[in-house]
């Protein structure tokens, strides 16, 4: 692209336009004082967490490349995740040995219709450590689809009508595998974790398809299947996004101050079930369906994370009748996340989760020489060199 | 044990789980390494063996490092969240979070050979990507043969060398790995620099006993090859007994001490020890030269003199010989016909300059005057001692700096004239006529008197023997001479620019005298002080501790290999350390010289 764009007239009209729409919409004003009220009301402070004794911790991120190859009509795609545990010890955090294997998946699917659908199940299913079926059937997505839709898909169903993008589709198979990847990851140490074990993933709760008749994506019902399976083994599982999605957080920041929390505090975002309602989440699947999602202020300087568990667990193991039961409860959570925050090689952010990322981040020279390595084998296997010249590089377009 | 393979080598250095890191980017002259989080230090050593074209072992030294964290870009931002985060800890991770990153020179590779041995070549070529990096470590008791192995040409052959210390290796000296330096080179010209304190003395000491302990051993036929004289000027007197006197090592006394008398005889005789006192004592002598001994271009060398006044000084030379200074110093100045007049402020300036040779204010040079004051002087004697391999002290305690510098001119310029008078002569007939007359002293008609004092004690010498330039009827080649280096103490007195711009008799030597087997040692606190010709002509230099930005720049500019990165390591080389380049190695080597007082007796290496 030329450098000069951004000079042209057409070009800076059009930014102009845009930032004006932009401004008017962050302007508008939402929260009335009813609602200010509210907010204040539901607004939990929680310690600064210095000490905490046995909790585990862990923690699961994935990486990838998508592709990490492509030859006439196939693709190759590598998903790599990583586990982590960390156990409380005081004052910090220990690491929990042995470290977990990390989860490596090469995927070829080339766009004959047939074989990328079997290609790419098997993908999924050798990411997740368990068959299509298990995993549907394991989880409650099938159980949300039907409560939002009226209709519950059967197992067979389900796989039928998974998504399956094109091989060439590399944006949604980076998604989806990737998604696999952290979820088939996280399950694997759910399964091996003791009771009360805190499991954090990166990103959220969220459900995109569980709202459609028809089609689902694979890593839905994964995380669905980890919310079935960390019930069943007592684990919590906490998704923790850096980015909460909503928009005039300012306005609950500055509610948040005036309560005299400038940090260490909790807001649980209201469903319909609740009492009270806040309009910012209006039009927005906040929480997400089947989740609780909570607003999580840590240090101040630190921008406000965004914490989704599973609606399943949290009416089961922190709702309680008794409004200070639950706050207790729900205190001991963003207390011990608040603890695994202060590693310094983070700030105020979970240390497994960075520990997890770190691990699974794939460096450039690392795609590179696994490139290699493939194209390597393919050549040993009996396939041309000639067949992996990458045409972008040649013609100096990569 | 064996090492005649790579295995060999990565076996003795305990094996790839003694590895120190792993070789990240590298280029032929800078390398970088990610290691484990350990104590180490500007000019530690490593080896990295790889096998990209052949066994090979490329050896790196560390010019800097730095404290990095696994998987963390910006130790920046982790510093300042421990300082801003309240009750901040650090998790104990499985895998080791604190490492180093190591950055610093290729000095270059040993490549195996069919016969199994090691040949140490310049950095032209690259390990392996991701190589495993060993660190040479001190305490590793089979570090010393790998080094040896692998660096034999470059440290040098300790059988015939002169040695010079232990290899260092960071902070530390590896025992056991000795750095010699070959005689021949004392016959070139060598740099000693280093800021005050930096262990000047104590290395010269070390180059004293090393020439003495090479003599010794030609002697002893245990090792082959020429003698090695060495004149070393000692400004504090601190030579001759060390340490004895506060209960320390004798020096080179001590030295004199362990021979037997046949020993002395043909190693210290006449003398091994001059100075200014008044002294008795076995092969020790009070020193002194006579105004005979002195020319216009001594002085020349060693003070300021105008072209005028320079004229003027050889004109008399010309006309009285060798009782020019008697003359001048007397007055005796009347130009005869035919000769150039001299303004009255010329030569009552070149007398204010002669001053110092005034009889009251000398204790070097004695009074010259035919009939009155004979010919009084060690000269002859201490060229004949340097041409038979003789180490020789000279206290100048007592001498004032101009008489320091006047001793060292006019050694190196009688001896340059000597050699060059042998050079010359086409036979053992020939040569003393040829000695007469690189001492201006011409007896034929028309004539002229130059030196002919100190000519005629020579050629009474050569012709007893002592100065050894025939054998039998044939002339002795000057290959078969001793090398003889001559130390210039606080040389950028006398080797500046403004010295060196015309009559310097340094300028020649500088040039032509390693032809000859004359080289000199050229001690200053200063690199920059000292004239560019001088350092152009220096082919090796021990280079200490320099506390001075510009300085450390001359050093590495001037320097006989490539010290580019060593810039920072010059400013922190510690006492008695020094960093060799020569063009007798391919590499420079940082070098930890000994303790003179740690040393002992003369004994075979260390």
């Amino acid at each position: 692209m030329r450098f000069s764009l951004h000079l042209r007239h057409s070009v800076k009209d059009q930014i102009q336009g845009m930032a004006k729409a932009m401004a008017g919409w962050d302007a508008h004003p939402r929260i009335d004082a009813a609602e200010q009220s509210a907010i204040a009301e539901h607004l939990t402070p929680f310690p600064h967490t210095t000490n905490l004794e046995d909790q585990v911790l862990s923690a699961v991120d994935g990486s990838g490349d998508f592709p990490m190859l492509a030859y006439a009509d196939s693709f190759i795609y590598l998903s790599t995740a990583q586990a982590v545990r960390y156990r409380a010890i005081g004052n910090k955090l220990q690491e929990v040995g042995p470290e977990p294997d990390p989860l490596v998946d090469v995927c070829w699917l080339p766009e004959h219709e047939k074989k990328r659908k079997a290609q790419l199940d098997n993908a999924f299913a050798r990411l997740a450590g368990a068959s299509l079926e298990t995993i549907i059937g394991q989880g409650d997505y099938r159980q949300l689809k039907g409560h939002f839709t009226g209709r519950e898909p059967t197992i067979a169903d389900a796989i039928a009508d998974l998504i399956r993008p094109h091989a060439s589709d590399s944006g949604n198979l980076g998604i989806q595998l990737r998604s696999c990847a952290e979820l088939g990851a996280a399950r694997r140490i759910i399964a091996d974790a003791q009771p009360g074990e805190i499991v954090l993933m990166d990103g959220t709760l969220s459900l995109p398809f569980v709202q459609r008749t028809k089609g689902s994506l694979f890593h839905e019902h994964l995380k669905r299947s980890c919310c079935t399976l960390a019930r069943e083994r007592e684990v919590i599982v906490a998704w923790i996004s850096k980015s909460h999605g909503l928009p005039g957080i300012d306005l609950i920041e500055q509610i948040a101050k005036d309560q005299g929390f400038t940090e260490h505090w909790f807001l649980r975002l209201p469903t319909a079930n609740d009492a009270w309602q806040l309009s910012v989440l209006d039009g927005r699947n906040i929480p997400p369906q089947g989740a609780v999602s909570y607003l999580w202020r840590t240090h101040r300087g630190m921008p406000i994370f965004r914490v989704d568990v599973d609606a399943t667990w949290w009416t089961d193991q922190v709702r309680s009748d008794d409004a200070d039961q639950t706050r207790q409860r729900e205190t001991k959570l963003f207390a011990a996340l608040d603890f695994a925050g202060h590693d310094f090689r983070t700030q105020a952010y979970p240390y497994p989760l960075k520990a997890a990322h770190d691990r699974a981040s794939l460096t450039e020279a690392e795609r590179l020489a696994l490139r290699k390595q493939v194209i390597s084998e393919a050549i040993s296997a009996g396939m041309k060199a000639s067949a992996f010249v990458d045409p972008s590089q040649q013609t100096g377009h990569a | 044990m064996p090492l005649n393979n790579l295995e060999d080598i990565i076996s003795a250095l305990g094996g790839s789980q003694k590895r120190f890191g792993v070789l990240a980017e590298s280029s032929t002259t800078q390398l970088r390494v990610i290691a484990r989080n350990n104590d180490v230090a500007v000019g530690d050593l490593f080896l990295i063996p790889s096998q990209r074209g052949s066994d090979r072992v490329y050896v790196f030294r560390t010019t800097q490092y730095a404290n990095i964290m696994n998987r963390t870009l910006e130790m920046g931002d982790v510093a300042r969240n421990k300082l801003t985060l309240p009750d901040a800890y650090f998790s104990e991770d499985l895998a080791e979070e604190t490492l180093l990153e190591l950055s610093g020179m290729l000095l270059g590779y040993a490549e195996i050979k069919t016969d199994g041995t090691w040949a140490f070549n310049r950095p032209r070529r690259l390990p392996d990507h991701l190589a495993d990096v060993y660190r040479v470590t001190p305490f590793d008791p089979q570090i010393p043969t790998v080094m040896q192995a692998l660096l034999r040409a470059q440290l040098g052959d300790v059988g015939q060398d002169l040695v010079l210390g232990d290899l260092l290796a960071g902070e530390q000296a590896l025992p056991d790995v000795p750095v010699t330096l070959p005689v021949e080179v004392l016959s070139h010209h060598i740099g000693i620099f280093g800021r005050t304190g930096s262990g000047k003395s104590n290395l010269m000491m070390v180059l004293i006993r090393a020439v003495f302990e090479h003599n010794r051993l030609l002697r002893s036929q245990q090792r082959t090859g020429r003698p090695a004289s060495f004149l070393a000027i000692d400004p504090h007197d601190e030579f001759r007994t060390w340490h004895a006197n506060t209960g320390g090592a004798d020096g080179v006394r001590g030295l004199v001490q362990s021979l037997d008398d046949a020993a002395r005889d043909d190693l210290v005789s006449p003398f091994y020890y001059l100075t200014a006192r008044e002294i008795n004592a076995p092969f020790e002598m009070q020193a002194r030269f006579s105004r005979a001994d002195l020319t216009p271009d001594d002085l020349i060398s060693i003070m300021d003199f105008s072209e005028q006044q320079a004229a003027f000084c050889q004109a008399v030379f010309a006309r009285q010989g060798e009782e020019w200074i008697s003359s001048l110093l007397r007055g005796e100045v009347a130009t005869e016909e035919g000769e150039a007049e001299y303004l009255p402020g010329t030569i009552a300036a070149v007398q204010r300059r002669l001053g110092f040779l005034e009889a009251s204010r000398t204790r070097l040079v004695t009074r010259f005057l035919p009939g009155a004051f004979n010919y009084d002087s060690l000269l002859p004697d201490l060229l004949c001692a340097l041409e038979q391999g003789r180490v020789i002290v000279v206290d100048t305690t007592l001498f004032s700096e101009l008489e320091q510098f006047l001793f060292t001119t006019v050694v190196a310029r009688v001896l340059f004239a000597l050699r060059k008078a042998l050079r010359s002569a086409p036979d053992a007939a020939s040569l003393p006529r040829a000695i007469q007359l690189s001492l201006g002293h011409d007896a034929n008609p028309p004539g002229s008197t130059g030196q002919q004092s100190l000519a005629d004690a020579l050629l009474e010498r050569l012709n007893d023997g002592r100065l050894p330039y025939v054998i039998g009827s044939s002339l002795r080649s000057i290959d078969n001479l001793p090398h003889v280096n001559l130390v210039i103490e606080e040389a950028p007195s006398i080797l500046n620019p403004a010295r060196l711009k015309f009559g310097s008799v340094f300028r020649d030597i500088s040039r032509q005298g390693r032809k000859f087997g004359i080289g000199l040692s050229v001690v200053s606190q200063q690199v920059t002080a000292i004239d560019s010709g001088i350092l152009t002509q220096l082919n090796t230099e021990l280079t200490m501790g320099l506390g001075n930005e510009d300085e450390r720049r001359a050093a590495i500019r001037n320097s006989s290999g490539d010290l580019t990165g060593f810039e920072r390591e010059l400013m922190l080389l510690g006492k008695g350390q020094i960093l060799l380049t020569t063009t007798f190695k391919d590499v420079p080597i940082p070098v930890q010289v000994p303790a003179f007082d740690s040393m002992g007796g003369l004994r075979y290496g260390w």
